[in-house]
């Protein structure tokens, strides 16, 4: 076992507030940027949970929620590409919910072909429900949104954009951050939409799915070199309205900003503890130097011990991750841990504890051999 | 007594502090040093003795002089050429035990020669347990220092010094922290360290217990050496 470890397990105290500090970093930024993706993840669930391969939109679009309507008949230049095997409109766009008890909220209402093998419905919709759906005016939502919408459940009645709908069935898993989703048919989704209603003719996306999914970039790349339109495969779109969300909303800034201070606060306290406990030994390297060993194999010791307590606070951190992750879940909030995060979280806060070893080794510049001579 | 001096320091001046408040710690001071001898430099506090330990040593740069160990300028070469040469030739003893407190009484020793020499850890092991048996401490190498005595602190810290076979050993009050009983035992393996070794001890010491042990003793007063039989009643 190296010196540095021998040290660190044998004198626990002193460099616990370290261990601690990397911890706390490590969980905060882990569980703020999983926090932040799962809310980030609720605003691209239509296009996650949709089975197409390809989206088609108006030109230079950031985010789902931002598009234009486009022709419909690009479905004809979207079906000419030889590796699209299917393709079909979606309606995306916000309208008017108005409840039987007089109050009002804004909606989302998207519609999609629903028969087998559409490429816009939602997969948590079931068979049952897509049938229900094909009746004018009926509509599907989220079981969490019903009090938000001032119905009592399936079978509540309600006026969007002027026209009656009616809850035919509840869904879970598909919670907006935003306006409540409003799931329908192509036919329900033309009539309560205001803005088509100016757009005959007109679709917001046009869907495509390849032979082979692992073409779709490709036709998307394609796609794009026409200038009035945006092309995009399912995952890249879904990434770009996460991207534009995390950087353009004070959410994700304000996330990224906590994340940062807690490497700062995390680093002030590893970078103290260590050049305390490398002060507390400078007359044992003092002597050591007389003794003609070089400085680097103590500034090698001092590193190690950074690297130990790096490698200490993300153990002690990853069943705190998960506990605290649990706990968010189960009080309603979505925390996303994909293994990316965790590799992401302890790189950082190791090379946090790293930068604070490098900042300690000031303190060996205080070893002198010659003070040790009264 | 050998012909030739291991050690040879030539008119060293050394001052502290600047213009009127400046003290001349070292006065001309010249000392021959021979390999297998014990000196013991005495002086009252403050007569400069250790400030001479320090320049002998290399640890401490004279105003003027010159010090020539074993043929060598040790300070007209460079910086890096003299923390090799102390690696190489030196040991040193100071009066606080200075050991890592969470470590064990062989793994500070172990870890002089695994750093310093680069050996291998069981070369490392096998030459610590041959010298802490040497000092009395072989069922005592896995104690850790801050389990230890005053006077087995001070044996491990003399291992320290003589585990790599110095042409040289300083030793600064090397009993000063111990009772005789523990500080004769010290001084005792010191001893026999330069005899059996032939290595030059250098010892600044206040007691005068330690004359005895002593081939030639140095009296500093001043900044200036005097030099009396070692038979003689020092000048504390």
């Amino acid at each position: 076992m190296p010196y540095s470890l021998k040290i660190l397990c044998r004198e626990p105290r002193r460099y616990l507030p370290a261990v601690l500090a990397v911890a706390f970093s490590d969980l905060l930024i882990t569980v703020q940027v999983g926090l932040l993706l799962g809310a980030l993840s609720v605003l691209s669930l239509p296009i996650d949970h949709a089975a197409a391969d390809l989206w088609v939109a108006s030109p230079d679009i950031q985010s789902i929620e931002l598009g234009y309507p486009i022709p419909e008949s690009w479905r004809s230049l979207l079906a000419s590409q030889p590796e699209v095997i299917a393709t079909e409109p979606y309606l995306y766009g916000y309208s008017y919910w108005r409840n039987p008890r007089g109050g009002s909220e804004v909606c989302c209402v998207i519609g999609s072909r629903l028969e087998s093998g559409a490429l816009g419905v939602v997969s948590d919709l079931s068979p049952t429900l897509r049938d229900r759906l094909t009746e004018p005016g009926s509509v599907v939502v989220d079981e969490t949104e019903l009090e938000r919408l001032g119905v009592d459940g399936v079978g509540g009645i309600a006026e969007v954009a002027g026209r009656r709908v009616r809850v035919v069935g509840l869904v879970s898993g598909l919670k907006s951050l935003g306006p409540p989703y409003i799931f329908c048919s192509m036919r329900t989704a033309y009539q309560i939409q205001p803005l088509f209603r100016d757009y005959p003719g007109h679709t917001m996306y046009l869907l495509g799915r390849c032979r082979n999914p692992s073409d779709a970039p490709a036709v998307a790349a394609r796609l794009r070199r026409r200038s009035d339109l945006s092309a995009f495969t399912s995952g890249e779109f879904s990434a770009r309205t996460q991207f534009f969300w995390a950087t353009r909303t004070e959410a994700g800034i304000g996330m990224g900003f906590t994340a940062m201070l807690s490497l700062l606060v995390g680093m002030a306290v590893t970078s103290q503890t260590l050049y305390a406990a490398t002060a507390a030994s400078l007359r044992e390297y003092a002597v050591l130097r007389a003794l003609g060993i070089p400085r680097r194999k103590m500034a090698g010791l001092v590193m190690a011990q950074a690297l130990w307590v790096g490698l200490a606070g993300i153990t002690l951190a990853m069943p705190l991750i998960q506990a605290l992750a649990s706990s968010g879940e189960s009080a309603g909030a979505r925390v996303v841990l994909p293994v990316w995060l965790y590799a992401l979280g302890s790189g950082l806060t190791l090379s946090m504890a790293l930068l604070s070893g490098l900042a300690a080794l000031r303190s060996l510049r205080l070893v002198e051999p010659i003070t040790l001579l009264r | 007594m050998p012909d030739q001096p291991a050690l040879i320091a030539r008119n060293l001046e050394r001052s502290y502090g600047e213009g009127s408040s400046t003290a001349r710690v070292l006065r001309d001071v010249s000392i021959e040093l021979y390999p297998g001898r014990v000196v013991l430099l005495m002086g009252p506090s403050g007569s400069g003795k250790s400030t001479l330990l320090a320049v002998l040593s290399g640890l401490l740069r004279p105003d003027r002089g010159e010090v020539t160990i074993l043929g060598r300028s040790l300070w007209t070469i460079r910086e890096s050429a003299r923390e090799r040469f102390r690696l190489e030739h030196f040991g040193f003893i100071f009066q606080g035990f200075n050991l890592f407190p969470s470590l064990t009484a062989a793994e500070q020793l172990e870890m002089v020669v695994r750093w310093g020499e680069g050996a291998s850890p069981r070369e490392a092991r096998r030459r610590v347990g041959a010298m802490l048996d040497q000092l009395g401490l072989g069922a005592r190498g896995h104690i850790r220092a801050d389990q230890l005595s005053g006077g087995e602190k001070q044996r491990v810290a003399v291992g320290r010094a003589l585990l790599k076979n110095p042409r040289f050993c300083f030793a600064d009050e090397p009993t000063g922290s111990l009772d005789w009983g523990h500080g004769e035992q010290v001084i005792r393996l010191l001893h026999a360290a330069a005899r059996d070794q032939g290595a030059v001890l250098f010892v600044v010491g206040h007691d005068p217990r330690l004359i005895p042990y002593a081939d030639r003793v140095v009296h500093m007063v001043d900044g200036r050496l005097s030099d009396e039989p070692a038979s003689l009643e020092p000048t504390l």
